[in-house]
């Protein structure tokens, strides 16, 4: 179970008022999940209440209920579930359904769910059901009808000449399929009203693999999803693609992966009117870092799904004790970078732009890479230990972030270059006393400009911690804005039950998730966490 | 047995899901002539906005378009409500100081059953279409194109009288019943004004504009006549029932408002579910 609540204050420097509080200055998030186990039998459900939902969260989740709630039947050859569920086909590309609470995010399917295992190697899933939004119940057709088949073939244990083959290879296959009632949609745009032929039924197939071979692991996923004309792709009519590949070799001491992906019109909702993050029924994998430290993540990605082409890399390298550049303790150094581009969508032809509705919107080459960066993050870090009782992290990184087109906005932001270095220092005083500082800077001509970060946090292990941080923007070219966003925190963990209290500012900003975002507006307040497990 | 059982669900699961695809082919789309028919029912199309809502610009623009395009026979109503319709002097350039909310409007969006839980949000005669009541602008076209085809339910009349001394309009409605209606019926009058200028946030992509200083606001819920649902004038009223109300209004309490760019609207709906039966709409002054 976990309690999010928060008291909110005005603060008239941030632009918080009584009136934009509007009387509703306590807010909680909470949920309480429960599963229950009988010998073959499974049942769940989970109570949710947003009263109201904290800000920064949808004003669509107010409200209290259970939203989730399941019965499953499992054996060797079959598994069943009926209710909701959550289920991912392959990387996600064409099906994946997970709740993620800090972004008030849920697209769990409710209806039926069937795994079969027919033969050792082989897993058959089915799913049939209707996606969950918000509190609003399914009736009338008011949201499409997800149906999906995933196949999975793991030949090394379907053939016995494979069994001790040091080369593990799987197969697999996905089709899913979307009904949305209504075979035309009118739209407005240019003062007319389009009468649009709607697909009722939108398929996204495709296939992959997974092949390890020695310390090598190489992971292929290729989806394309018919025409499928929404409010998210201007109510274009042309296919989707969208291919994922990972690379990754390890061994003692060093470890690389590559991933990158290509992704074009792969939106793929159970509703075509929704153009927020509900109803994915799809899930478009990130590939670049998610970053923990404050400044570090204040310019995350967002996925693009009209069209993106990314790569990433990451080295980690451990230089061994007693080595000259490892010191006595050893040393740890991660090299990642990652860029995003669009892809280079041209016009069909000399009469219609790109994008215009009720057309196939564009033409592109599979793979193209459009010259428009949306986002790059090259960063490096080295993870020290001095002696018995000190550790140092230091990090570099250097992003681009293309604020207009990841924030969606109109081209008013422009592109964000910032540099930004950490230092994070632990002394571990004695086996249960440990400080910690954190240093940070951020330097950038664009946006908010320059900001500087510190943290000092004494823990008490295993039960206690206290902490005083301070985010400074002292280069806002505003100076009303060169504000300082302090946070005092203090937390008590016992067995599985931590509670958590802060006090002060939390400034404006992005939350990602796996690439999927959500807006936090600043507040300043106090703000509680419970959480608990038994 | 096993095998077979085996095969029979395996072809269950596949069989469930392969049937569903629909590939379509060039043209896409035909382009619908559309003109007001006043015969038939009026339509209201609320537009639940706010000058903070940065997508809302466009959907205002497409609740213009419907309203032009079905001329005399939809009308708009722009309901400046919940946060977003908050003024704001202090960030984006105190740009955003106009306060465009009113009780009813306020009310309407906190009506629970309506679900305007978001900006921009609208109803079309409070009807449910496609499963909702409250939805996103890109349903809103579908939803006027079968309201309008609706039959008339009432004829109703509308007359302003607004004196600019004394600034008091007086207002007189008339209606009589088309068909007979169950339940109770309410009328309900509100003013609304056009060519307000002031700020509007734009986030569009692709639109070039971030933000708009002087944005051209239209048919601003100013608030009602005869409070925010209006006043019972039926119950269970049978075909050809008369109804006849006047009200006043007094202008000189609000003293920001353009006489010259207000409007009346009037309308009838249901007294429980508030579903809109009719409308009608009528300037001010002149005949504008």
């Amino acid at each position: 179970m976990q309690v999010d609540a928060a008291y909110y204050l005005p603060d008239s420097k941030m632009g918080i008022t009584d009136s934009t509080l509007d009387g509703k200055l306590i807010r909680m998030n909470g949920f309480t999940e429960v599963n229950y186990s009988l010998g073959n039998f499974t049942a769940g459900l989970r109570f949710e209440a947003y009263l109201p939902p904290m800000i920064g969260y949808d004003a669509q989740l107010n409200g209290v209920g259970v939203p989730y709630f399941y019965v499953n039947y499992k054996n060797d050859f079959i598994d069943v579930t009926a209710g909701n569920f959550y289920e991912q086909f392959g990387n996600g590309l064409m099906l994946r359904t997970y709740q993620e609470w800090t972004l008030g995010y849920d697209n769990s399917l409710r209806g039926i769910r069937v795994k079969l295992t027919p033969y050792k190697g082989i897993t058959l899933k089915g799913v049939y059901g209707v996606q969950r939004y918000y509190w609003e119940p399914y009736k009338d057709y008011n949201r499409g009808i997800v149906k999906g088949f995933d196949a999975d073939f793991y030949l090394n244990d379907m053939f016995n000449c494979m069994k001790d083959s040091k080369v593990k290879l799987t197969l697999g296959g996905t089709f899913v399929s979307n009904y949305q009632q209504g075979t035309t949609k009118d739209v407005v745009s240019n003062n007319k009203i389009y009468q649009l032929n709607m697909p009722v039924n939108v398929a996204n197939y495709g296939g992959r693999f997974n092949l390890d071979i020695g310390g090598f692991n190489w992971f292929a996923e290729y989806a394309r999803k018919i025409n499928d004309p929404a409010a998210l792709n201007q109510y274009i009519y042309k296919n989707g693609d969208g291919l994922f590949t990972s690379l990754s070799y390890s061994r003692k001491g060093i470890g690389v992966s590559v991933m990158s992906k290509w992704i074009d019109n792969m939106s793929y909702k159970s509703d075509r009117t929704i153009s927020n993050n509900m109803l994915n029924i799809n899930y478009l994998p990130s590939i670049t870092k998610e970053h923990t430290y404050a400044l570090a993540s204040m310019y995350p990605y967002s996925t693009q799904p009209n069209g993106e082409a990314g790569i990433s890399g990451t080295v980690t390298v451990h230089i061994p004790k007693n080595s000259k550049p490892g010191g006595k303790s050893g040393m740890t150094i991660a090299v990642n970078f990652s860029q995003v581009n669009g892809i280079d969508k041209k016009a069909i032809n000399d009469t219609t732009p790109i994008g215009e509705l009720g057309t196939l919107g564009y033409k592109t080459s599979f793979l193209s890479v459009g010259k428009e960066v949306y986002y790059q993050d090259a960063n490096v870090e080295i993870t020290k230990k001095f002696g018995k009782k000190w550790k140092g992290i230091f990090t570099y990184l250097y992003q681009t972030y293309n604020k207009d087109v990841i924030e969606g906005h109109a081209n008013d932001y422009g592109t964000v270059y910032s540099q930004i270095g950490i230092v994070d220092l632990t002394w571990n005083i004695t086996k249960k006393h440990s400080l910690r500082w954190e240093v940070q800077g951020l330097w950038t001509k664009q946006d908010k400009g320059n900001w500087a970060a510190a943290l000092m946090e004494y823990t008490v292990s295993p039960n206690w911690f206290i902490s005083v941080m301070d985010q400074w923007n002292y280069g806002n070219k505003d100076a009303g804005q060169q504000l300082h966003y302090y946070l005092v925190s203090a937390g008590y963990t016992r067995k599985t039950t931590r509670v958590a209290l802060s006090w002060g500012r939390q400034r404006e900003g992005i939350i990602c998730v796996g690439g999927v975002c959500r807006y936090v507006p600043a507040t300043n307040g106090v703000t509680l966490t419970l959480t608990s497990s038994f | 047995m096993k095998i077979l059982t085996k095969i029979v669900f395996t072809i269950l699961l596949a069989g469930l899901t392969l049937a569903g695809c629909t590939k379509l082919e060039e043209p896409y789309y035909t382009v619908k002539s559309v003109n007001g028919d006043t015969n038939m029912r009026a339509v209201i199309l609320e537009d639940y906005t706010g000058h903070k809502c940065t997508n809302c610009a466009p959907a205002s623009r497409m609740a213009q378009n419907l309203q032009e395009l079905y001329n005399g026979q939809v009308f708009v109503i722009a309901v400046h409500a919940g946060d977003f319709a908050e003024p704001d002097s202090v960030r984006y350039g105190g740009i955003l100081k106009n306060n465009f909310i009113c009780q009813a409007g306020t009310d309407w969006f906190n009506y629970q059953p309506f679900k305007i839980d978001q900006n921009p949000k609208g109803m079309v005669n409070r009807l449910t279409f496609e499963g909702k009541q409250s939805f996103g602008k890109d349903d809103w076209a579908g939803a006027v194109s079968a309201s309008v085809k609706k039959e008339k339910l009432a004829i109703l009349t509308l007359n302003n009288n607004y004196n600019g001394s004394s600034k008091i309009l007086t207002t007189t409605i008339n209606s009589r019943y088309l068909q007979s209606i169950a339940g109770k019926v309410n009328l309900c009058v509100v003013i609304l004004e056009d060519s307000i200028y002031g700020g509007q946030l734009n986030s569009v992509p692709g639109d070039s504009i971030p933000y708009y200083k002087h944005f051209r606001f239209m048919d601003v819920l100013r608030g009602a006549v005869n409070g925010s649902w209006g006043e019972q004038v039926s119950e269970n009223p049978l075909k050809d029932a008369l109804i006849s109300r006047t009200y006043t209004f007094d202008f000189s309490t609000q003293p920001l408002w353009v006489a010259s760019h207000c409007n009346v609207v009037a309308f009838l709906m249901n007294g429980e579910t508030r579903e809109i039966y009719h409308a009608t709409k009528k300037a001010l002054t002149g005949s504008r």
